[in-house]
């Protein structure tokens, strides 16, 4: 084997028609190999890289970016929870609304609630903003939830630990006993810093025109229990508490920005500490097109709302309107929307047949899986003495903050139990769907199986295809959703809807007809329906199957068993076609006017560095400063400040890489305008809520929309970010402001 | 790999032809290695580099990529003469082994890219150590022995990152210098047959020519420098207008006539003395006049660059000053195709370092982070 030290006049095979043949074969060997690479490449990796929205030069660098990452630097390594042996036997829990404090107990306590300065928080370093009376409304309905460190069980099911292929695995437990594998178990209790303790936390059942004053106090560093605290959770114990998507002032909003510069001046409020957060449960404007429906209440501390969230910092809080008894849980009233109002006796009020559905995914501990997490590094846990395992932790929830693209659980719970039944009468009802997962987005249909559900296991499945534990091979979809809300309240019309998509934060409403199937035959008392998922999302970054991209037939993971009980009266009615439920707020008619001058926001994941990974406009959140949006088409680059009462046009660009983001903006219900450049004002087959209020937008690869809002009523700091919290944690985030 | 042939002949040595560079080779090597290594560093900072760099992947990976072809060329050429002494020394010349040859090529790549990912990932650390302080002052829940703890883990990771990036460069540059002698007809070259030595190097001496090459760079850096030093102060700007012009002088003042003019030497000379002189004061204490006497300036690429070639110009012109300036450049007699090789890959050297001080000097070719904030990139 040689080569020529001269060129090929001396190379006395130039003049043999044998070396030439052999040259020239070579040279088109050398050529059809790039040719047939670029043609496999384009077959193959190219309908791959446009579902992920990485078909583009950046795209194919992305992607390259992301498998390097994977081997280098995410920690994917998530344990296999243990099979729950009897899903769909533990009841579906459905929270009974929250009493209020009465005003003779809240006016002695040592810091009442009220109006003045320096009553809005411990502290007393702040007032809240506006007080009910300053817009007419009666002072507010006081609530105390306490953060409290407890316990919580996801199933009262016996479990077998399993391993990543499906296989009875040893187990472990607190005391230092090893199990064979194949030994049947009882899961330990989790730990869990709830709000009053539990998970998920209190409903407060609200109305418009009634305010709400809910004192957050902070009492995890209390341990009654003796409960092992693990490695997650705010490792100083502070919470700080965000109504999603409250129209409310910023002192009681929850947001970093705000914490950071007002009040605790810190990360989150720690323990020994309160803040009273103001819901007015007022419209943005006063505008009655601006009601919403469905809020929840979350923690947003800094860096560690992931894990405060997973770790059971999650409340519901529906509002009702009142006005008109258009949507006040009587369904006997204004849109005739299910529900059967009871009033207590203490002045809440609980809604039978309107039912919140709260989507939370986690993993148990399996007591071999090592904890490894960049928070390790910087001392949060060091009683942890992480990287290690912990099979002392066996069966409890197991949480890595970072570095992962997302955390995502193999086990789906619905109101915090795992695979429940619910019985539900033959007749309608109101669901409010809320995913309350850290990254998990759902679609959602309602399927029938004459043979049930199967343990994935069983089917023969291994890895990320354990995630949901279950499948129902024979599921058939039988019934139709009406969804009748989403994040900013009432649609204008009821849509029908043989599947919906729930990204994380997001509430979708839904009527569901349960006397009979969408073919019209009648249900009968002991049908068996399940509310099935059908995304496949093996990890936090995106999906690998849905409906909308290369659907798997075979992935139907059940969720909630329905049971078709009694009849009971029905004085509810679904919508009408083209009824109309809630007007939307006028868009200006110049609106397209004002493209030119947006503000432009770019989400986008920057590269692996200590805890800091994810990026706006090619920032790290800083709680300190405001944003600055991108140049836009009038060349300005102009700060995140919105003067109080004006309205403007934001972009949120899905800078790519392979990524979702469920991107929210807190304060003010958003209208989207325009997505990837089409006006979809007048509706969009594939994003059928785009003519809808919302408050989170929801970002496919290298998507991007124009959202039209208002900025009204308050002043001061704001967030906007990414609901992913495992990208918000790791600063995809900015702050803005209101300015007077 | 397929071979043009085993048993073919050592190329007879004509009177009166030398040896010379195998540009066609050499060059596509050079472009495939330089852009194919491109795509792994770019990649790889994508994956674990410093936050805010690494935006617009494919505009770096072809910005980079183009300007450090230069350097994948003298990796070639430093391959090939290498490749060619061994062959001399075990047979007294003939045909290289092109085992041999391809090997050495892949080393020398290998060797650029693991530089070029080396000093991202120096970069990066550098970046996400400021990174770290920055967050944890701004949170104030990270202490000093938890930033050493964050600050070790980060460098491990870089550390990874580049062993990981080197196997992956000696595997794409295996398979792209196979691909390329594939196409080159299952042969490499590593000299070419020339008639008779011509063109500059025959005329003034490689010497020569090379010390004309570095003041041609270092003019040309420091006029890419007079817009950004325009904004900040106009004298500065204008100082590098006159340098611009006496280097570009003096450039064609050493190329002048059969021998070098010792005056034009003294003038290379004391035109690379005194600016290297202000730029090391101006670096370590600060100049005493201007917008902010005393304070020391930030190093930069364009700077470095600058100074490597009047560091360069400096040698070469005290070299041929102290053999007599009237001297013939022995480089000119000397006709072994490795220093044929090795004269060629001093100059593109010196146009590689060039280069990058041009590209460094102009927004948006690099992907630097401003000091001022770490998370800001210049990338356009």
């Amino acid at each position: 084997m040689s080569t020529s030290t001269s060129s090929e006049q001396f190379d006395p095979h130039s003049t043999e028609s044998g070396g030439i043949q052999r040259r020239t074969l070579l040279r088109l060997g050398a050529a059809g190999g790039l040719g047939a690479a670029i043609v496999a490449a384009r077959g193959f990796g190219g309908p791959v890289l446009a579902q992920q929205g990485l078909l583009s030069p950046d795209g194919a660098f992305a992607a390259s970016s992301t498998t390097l990452g994977d081997l280098l630097f995410y920690v994917e390594a998530f344990p296999t929870s243990p099979l729950i042996l009897s899903p769909f036997t533990d009841p579906l829990p459905i929270p009974k609304a929250l009493s209020p404090v009465p005003a003779s107990t809240f006016s002695g306590w040592a810091k009442p609630p009220g109006p003045g300065v320096g009553q809005q928080n411990s502290f007393g370093s702040e007032q809240h903003q506006i007080w009910p009376s300053k817009i007419g409304y009666p002072d507010p309905i006081v609530y105390k939830i306490d953060l409290l460190l407890r316990t919580h069980s996801f199933t009262t099911s016996q479990v077998l630990p399993i391993d990543s292929n499906g296989k009875p695995t040893v187990s472990f437990d607190a005391y230092g006993a090893t199990y064979a594998a194949g030994t049947k178990r009882w899961l330990p209790m989790s730990t869990i810093y709830g709000f009053n303790g539990t998970f998920p936390g209190p409903r407060i059942n609200a109305e418009y025109g009634k305010p709400v004053l809910v004192r957050f106090e902070n009492h995890l560093d209390e341990n009654p229990l003796g409960l092992d605290r693990q490695d997650f959770g705010s490792p100083d114990w502070s919470f700080l508490t965000h109504l999603h998507n409250g129209h409310t002032a910023p002192e009681s909003d929850g947001n970093p920005h705000y914490c950071m510069t007002y009040g605790p001046k810190s990360t989150g409020y720690g323990p020994g500490t309160f803040c009273d957060n103001l819901y007015l449960n007022w419209p943005a404007g006063g505008d009655d097109r601006e009601k919403q429906s469905f809020f929840w209440f979350h923690d947003h501390r800094m860096d560690h709302t992931g894990s405060n969230v997973y770790k059971g910092m999650v409340g519901l809080y529906p509002i009702y309107d009142p006005k008109y008894g258009l949507d006040m849980g009587d369904e006997r009233q204004g849109l005739r929307l299910p529900g059967v109002r009871r009033d207590n006796a203490d002045g809440s009020f609980d809604v039978d047949y309107d039912v919140p559905l709260a989507f939370y995914d986690c993993r148990l501990d399996d007591g071999v899986t090592t904890h490894k997490d960049v928070h390790d590094g910087m001392g949060e846990f060091p009683a942890a003495k992480n990287p290690a395992t912990h099979p002392e932790w066996w069966g409890k929830t197991f949480y890595k903050h970072f570095p992962n693209h997302g955390f995502v659980g193999d086990i789906f719970t619905v109101n915090g139990t795992a695979y429940p039944t619910m019985v539900v009468r033959r007749r309608k009802y109101r669901f409010r769907f809320l995913d309350a997962s850290l990254a998990r987005i759902y679609e959602f249909k309602l399927m029938a199986s004459t043979k049930g559900p199967k343990s994935s296991a069983s089917l023969g499945y291994s890895g990320d295809e354990l995630e949901g534990q279950y499948r129902i091979p024979d599921g058939q979809q039988c019934m139709q959703f009406t969804q009748v809300a989403s994040d900013g309240g009432l649609l204008p019309f009821a849509i029908k809807r043989d599947s919906f998509e729930l990204w994380p934060a997001k509430r979708r409403e839904v009527i569901v007809d349960f006397t009979r199937y969408q073919d019209g035959t009648p249900t009968t008392k002991g049908d068996v329906v399940y509310l099935t998922n059908v995304m496949k999302m093996p990890n936090g970054r995106m999906w690998s199957n849905s409906s909308r991209f290369s659907p798997d037939p075979n992935y139907k993971v059940p969720v909630l068993k329905f049971v078709i009980g009694d009849d009971a009266p029905d004085d509810s009615l679904i919508p009408a076609p083209g009824q109309l439920l809630r007007q939307l707020p006028p868009l200006p008619g110049n609106w397209q006017s004002m493209l030119d001058n947006r503000l432009i926001f770019e989400v986008e994941r920057g590269s692996s560095s200590a805890d800091v990974e994810w990026l706006i406009n090619g920032q790290p959140f800083d709680p300190s400063h405001d944003g600055v949006s991108l140049k836009n088409p009038a060349g300005k680059t102009l700060p995140a400040q919105q003067k109080v009462g004006s309205f403007n046009l934001w972009e949120i660009r899905n800078g790519g890489g392979g990524w979702v983001h469920p991107f929210h903006l807190h304060m003010e219900e958003h209208r989207v305008v325009m997505r990837n450049g089409k006006d979809t004002t007048k509706g969009d087959p594939s994003h059928p809520d785009d003519v809808s209020r919302e408050d989170l937008a929801a970002l496919d690869p290298g998507e991007s929309v124009i959202v039209y809002r208002g900025f009204r009523d308050f002043v001061g700091p704001y967030v906007a970010h990414c609901h992913n919290l495992a990208h918000e944690d790791h600063a995809m985030m900015f702050g803005w402001e209101i300015t007077p | 790999m397929t071979t043009s042939s085993t048993v073919v002949p050592a190329p007879p040595t004509v009177p009166g032809r030398r040896r010379a560079v195998p540009w066609a080779t050499v060059l596509p090597l050079a472009v495939v290695l330089a852009y194919a290594d491109g795509f792994w560093v770019t990649s790889m900072r994508g994956a674990v580099g410093a936050v805010g760099r690494g935006q617009g992947p494919y505009t770096t990976w072809w910005h980079e990529s183009s300007v450090v072809v230069p350097f994948y060329v003298c990796a070639v050429l430093g391959a090939l003469a290498l490749a060619v002494h061994v062959a001399d020394r075990r047979r007294g010349g003939g045909r290289t082994p092109l085992l041999l040859t391809a090997g050495l090529v892949v080393v020398a790549a290998t060797l650029v890219g693991f530089v070029e990912m080396a000093v991202g990932a120096a970069y990066d650390f550098h970046l996400q150590s400021g990174q770290l302080e920055m967050m944890s002052s701004m949170r104030g829940d990270c202490r000093a022995d938890c930033i050493e703890r964050l600050r070790a883990d980060t460098w491990w990771l870089q550390v990874r990152a580049t062993g990981v990036g080197t196997g992956l460069l000696l595997l794409t540059n295996l398979g792209a210098v196979a691909w390329v002698t594939m196409f080159l007809g299952g042969r490499l070259d590593t000299v070419r047959p020339s008639r008779a030595r011509g063109g500059w190097a025959a005329v003034v001496g490689g010497r020569r020519l090379l010390l004309a090459a570095a003041l041609a760079g270092g003019a040309l850096i420091h006029v890419a420098v007079v817009p950004e030093h325009l904004e900040e102060w106009v004298a500065a700007a204008w100082f590098f207008v006159a340098l611009t012009l006496v280097q570009a002088a003096a450039a064609v003042l050493v190329l002048r006539g059969p021998v070098p003019d010792r005056l034009a030497l003294l003038l290379v000379a004391a035109t690379s003395v005194g600016p290297l002189v202000v730029w090391v004061w101006s670096r370590v204490w600060g100049l005493p006049f201007g917008p902010d006497p005393g304070v020391p300036e930030a190093v930069g690429l364009p700077d470095c660059a600058a100074g490597v070639l009047e560091l360069v110009a400096l040698v070469l012109a005290v070299a041929l000053l102290r053999r007599g300036a009237g001297d013939p450049d022995r480089a000119v007699a000397d006709r072994r195709p490795r220093t044929e090789h090795l004269s060629r890959l001093a100059l593109t050297a010196v146009l590689a370092v060039t280069l990058i001080g041009v590209a460094a000097s102009q927004q948006g070719w690099f992907d630097i982070v401003r000091p001022e904030n770490p998370a800001s990139s210049e990338m356009g």
